[in-house]
């Protein structure tokens, strides 16, 4: 993990220093709070075994909590932080109900729950701004860096995207983390031995609101606007792409995924015409063939590359 | 001779169908009981009665003086309730050793624990390595479950009731599918577990469920028929009924 | 003004019926939530405003939709679903991604702007009654979607073809077993589905005008009806279909800003209270 984070630290340097311009930047931020919300729908996809069709809804609900405190005279970090207490007890709360029930019934309820949450955003316009959303929001300053400055805050997310594997990844060797797993695996025999299956799936369900919140409120100030479509069903069903097109078994198959679905959408111009066709083709390609999605792929790929790359050692190095 | 369960007319319909009726039972501690029947008799029913997994429809239940007919399954087994399964309900992509850490782990606040990595849980150590010893499958700790025998798959399913040291022990059908020398290897296993624990079993293979057995109930349509020690069951004509007709 | 909404109430019920009953038989039999089924509907809806603005006759447009719409369903059970049968999530999955390709290829084929057609001549007139004024079309919408209630009760409960539905309803590996082929039966089940969501789209779209993100505007409301109703009952979706109908067209009016609250507030509470009695499996 180490090694990782140390290239990975080398890559955002490079990036922040040698991006051509905001664009990329932008982009560049985009994949890493993307990254962060993919991870936190996997916590519930991957590791619960629970598929959600609402997920968009915490990502949208902490932004809009952003954007209305921070443009209500409120700092940028407080509105971060009620963002994430928001996202805990709207996540403990829908959690609570959604998670008695496991396969479609839990797609239906929490697509229920995500389109009251989108349908309020839409209608209630005077607190929300309805379809025009909110705008002017400024980001908070931070220390001596200028967070206005887009490399600035590419690094600050980026930073923030490798604080949220690393502690994503002591919760999945955790115990917690291993009962999530036992329970998707084997719910009946987790309740024989004295698990509370209930409590255990919101315990994921409520881990996985914390970070889409996380993830909404960085967008929010990455945008600097809000509006309703990022709680759309056809939002929520593209971060699930991500999840499935990445990989959901795979430590770094959420955030494949999410480099997979933003480049396709954001260079559509350039070398995919139909973005959402190639994806939706891709969707159906990983299913029917890659049922582990990309990353597994990737991985075993880049795990041969090593080894022609590198002379033998002594001993015969193993891979992570 | 306390009872370590009682179980008082026990009830539960399907619609309109009734699966077990009036159904009156007492294990004491430390007692074998055996649950004969033929198919469709509600043995499987009942074990699911006494273990939580379905609430009954009347009756009334006491494990160790408590009435727990109101229970879930999570709480009996956190009171000392331990039960396999006819179908297992082994987490196979995992190791053997961390299928009973996850089981010990049952009993323990850490479980909660998000930070600590679950292979270092040091509190549930030794009572894994003890349940895999009287399982004998300590040699096999790191294998693969799915990569292992059935037979050894078998015995794991015992290893993840016992490993919380239950009162009661509700074993449903633990044979299935064994071949003879897999069932000679559990059989073992079975007789060598530890007095004071009773043992309630369902199973259809005579072999061993006689060799088991210390008291038998004969379950027909739903009722218990006959009742008692073992020499007294076999002895008794209505068992022979109950399995040949008449 | 209470009629113009209970009349406006009743032709979106009636639309949603359409819609949700080809849902509800293929989660019934198939047990996949068809979250393409929007995108279906999307299909007949562009296919009969080309169809009416091309001079063909209205029953004929209809038809050209739902074929349209049954092929393309067609396809995909046989290319996709068949393969990976018995694995729930990767076809719900599965629904997805067509719904992607098709919303794109809509897009493809006939751009971004809103594609209108006007109601068939025959039908541009309207009543004058207690005060009210009732668009004919609308009164053939409604019609329409009861006749067909009626024509698919019948097709279930009196035709062979209905008998072996009901059967791999009820146990399919006792239909299997009784010579009657699955995969043919699933086959036809989504091309039916599929039919009825693609008429129901042509019917609405004098109504609604078919646009990209219709797909996506629709399929929520047919799921609220779908679990108010009972996934795979067609009684239940009917009724459903009506008050859904009700609470879409009188939702903003009564509540404005609320709107979406109510419609989907009753589906989390139906799901909260009787997630087994209408869905099956809840968590053990």
């Amino acid at each position: 993990m180490i090694r990782f984070a140390l290239a990975y630290l080398v890559v955002v340097a490079g990036v922040a220093l040698g991006a051509p311009n905001d664009f990329y930047l932008s982009f560049a931020t985009r994949l890493a709070y993307y990254g962060v919300y993919a991870m936190s729908l996997n916590i519930l996809v991957g590791e619960a075994g629970l598929m959600s069709l609402g997920h968009s809804a915490f990502f949208g609900i902490a932004a809009y909590c952003v954007a209305w405190l921070t443009t209500h005279g409120v700092d940028g970090w407080t509105a971060i932080a009620a963002a994430l207490a928001l996202g805990t007890v709207v996540g403990m709360a829908t959690g609570a109900v959604a998670v008695r029930v496991v396969g479609t019934s839990f797609m239906m309820i929490t697509l229920a729950f995500a389109q009251i949450a989108w349908g309020l955003a839409y209608r209630w316009v005077d607190v929300t701004g309805g379809d025009n959303g909110i705008t002017g929001i400024t980001r908070p300053p931070l220390m001596a860096f200028d967070l206005e400055k887009q490399s600035h805050y590419f690094v600050f997310c980026a930073l923030a995207l490798l604080g949220v594997v690393f502690i994503l990844d002591r919760l999945r060797a955790s115990a917690l983390g291993a009962s999530i797993r036992a329970v998707r695996d084997q719910p009946r025999r987790m309740s024989a031995l004295g698990y509370n299956v209930w409590a255990i799936r919101l315990a994921a369900f409520t881990v996985a609101s914390v970070f889409a919140s996380f993830a909404g409120a960085l967008d929010c100030l990455q945008q600097k606007f809000v509006s309703p479509a990022t709680m759309s069903l056809l939002d929520a069903t593209m971060v699930l792409l991500m999840v499935v097109i990445g990989g959901t078994s795979s430590r770094f198959g959420p955030l494949v995924g999410a480099i997979v679905v933003l480049t396709f959408t954001e260079f559509s111009g350039q070398f995919v015409s139909r973005p959402r066709a190639a994806l939706g083709a891709l969707l159906l390609f990983v299913v029917l063939f890659m049922p582990g999605g990309i990353a597994p792929w990737l991985e075993r790929g880049f795990v041969a590359l090593k080894r022609s790359l590198w002379r033998p050692r002594a001993g015969a190095g193993a891979a992570q | 001779m306390t009872a370590v369960l009682e179980a008082k007319g026990l009830e539960k319909r399907f619609g309109s169908s009734v699966i077990v009726s009036g159904v009156s039972l007492r294990v004491a501690e430390g007692e074998r009981r055996l649950i004969l029947g033929p198919n469709g008799a509600g043995k499987t029913t009942l074990l699911n009665l006494l273990s939580g997994d379905l609430a009954p429809d009347a009756g009334d239940i006491w494990f160790v003086g408590r009435r727990i007919e109101r229970l879930s399954a999570a709480r009996r087994a956190r009171l000392g309730v331990g039960r396999t399964f006819q179908v297992l309900t082994l987490f196979e992509r995992n190791t053997v050793v961390e299928n009973v850490l996850i089981a010990a782990l049952g009993a323990h606040a850490r479980r909660w624990d998000p930070f600590t990595p679950f292979r270092k849980m040091a509190q549930a150590e030794r009572e894994t390595a003890e349940a895999l010893r009287k399982v004998d499958l300590l040699p096999l700790a790191d294998k693969r479950v799915a990569d292992c025998a059935y037979g050894q798959k078998r015995r794991l399913e015992m290893a993840l009731a016992l490993v919380q040291s239950p009162k009661l022990l509700l074993l449903d059908e633990p044979f299935a599918g064994l071949s003879s020398n897999e069932r000679s290897q559990l059989l073992d296993v079975i007789l060598s577990l530890p007095a004071e624990i009773a043992i309630v079993m369902i199973e259809h293979d005579m072999d061993v469920a006689l060799k088991f057995a210390g008291s038998i109930s004969v379950m027909q349509a739903g009722r218990i028929v006959v009742e008692g020690s073992k020499s007294e069951v076999i002895a008794d004509p209505r068992t022979r009924e109950v399995y040949l007709g008449h | 003004m209470a009629i113009t909404y209970l009349l406006g109430s009743l032709t979106y019920g009636g639309l949603l019926f359409l819609l949700t009953s080809g849902f509800c038989l293929i989660f019934g039999i198939m047990r996949v939530p068809n979250l393409a089924h929007g995108s279906l509907f999307m299909v007949g809806a562009y296919v009969g405003v080309a169809a009416l603005r091309a001079g063909v006759p209205f029953a004929l447009a209809l038809l050209a939709a739902g074929g349209a719409a049954a092929i393309l369903g067609a396809i995909f059970e046989a290319a996709v679903l068949r393969r990976i049968a018995g694995d729930e999530n990767a076809q719900v999955l599965a629904t997805i991604g067509l719904a992607f390709v098709v919303g794109d290829g809509i897009l493809a084929v006939w751009g971004g702007n809103p594609y209108r057609a006007q109601a068939p001549h025959a039908l541009q007139l309207s009543f004058r009654m207690f005060g009210a004024v009732f668009p004919a079309y609308r009164v053939a919408v409604l019609v329409i979607a009861v006749l067909s209630a009626a024509l698919l009760w019948l097709l279930i409960e009196r035709t062979r073809i209905g008998a072996r539905l009901r059967a791999g309803v009820d146990d399919l590996q006792m239909t299997r077993a009784l010579g009657i082929s699955a995969p043919a039966l699933f086959t036809g089940v989504f091309a039916l589905g599929s039919f009825l969501a693609g008429v129901a789209g042509a019917l609405a779209a004098p109504i609604v005008s078919a646009y990209p993100g219709l797909d996506f505007d629709i399929l929520p409301l047919a799921l609220v009806v779908v679990i108010l109703g009972g996934m795979g009952s067609l009684a239940g979706a009917f009724a459903a279909s009506f008050v859904v109908g009700g609470l879409y067209i009188v939702g903003p009016v009564m509540l404005p800003e609320l709107a979406y609250v109510v419609l989907f507030l009753p589906m989390a509470i139906v799901m909260a209270i009787r997630p087994q009695g209408i869905l099956g499996r809840s968590a053990p």
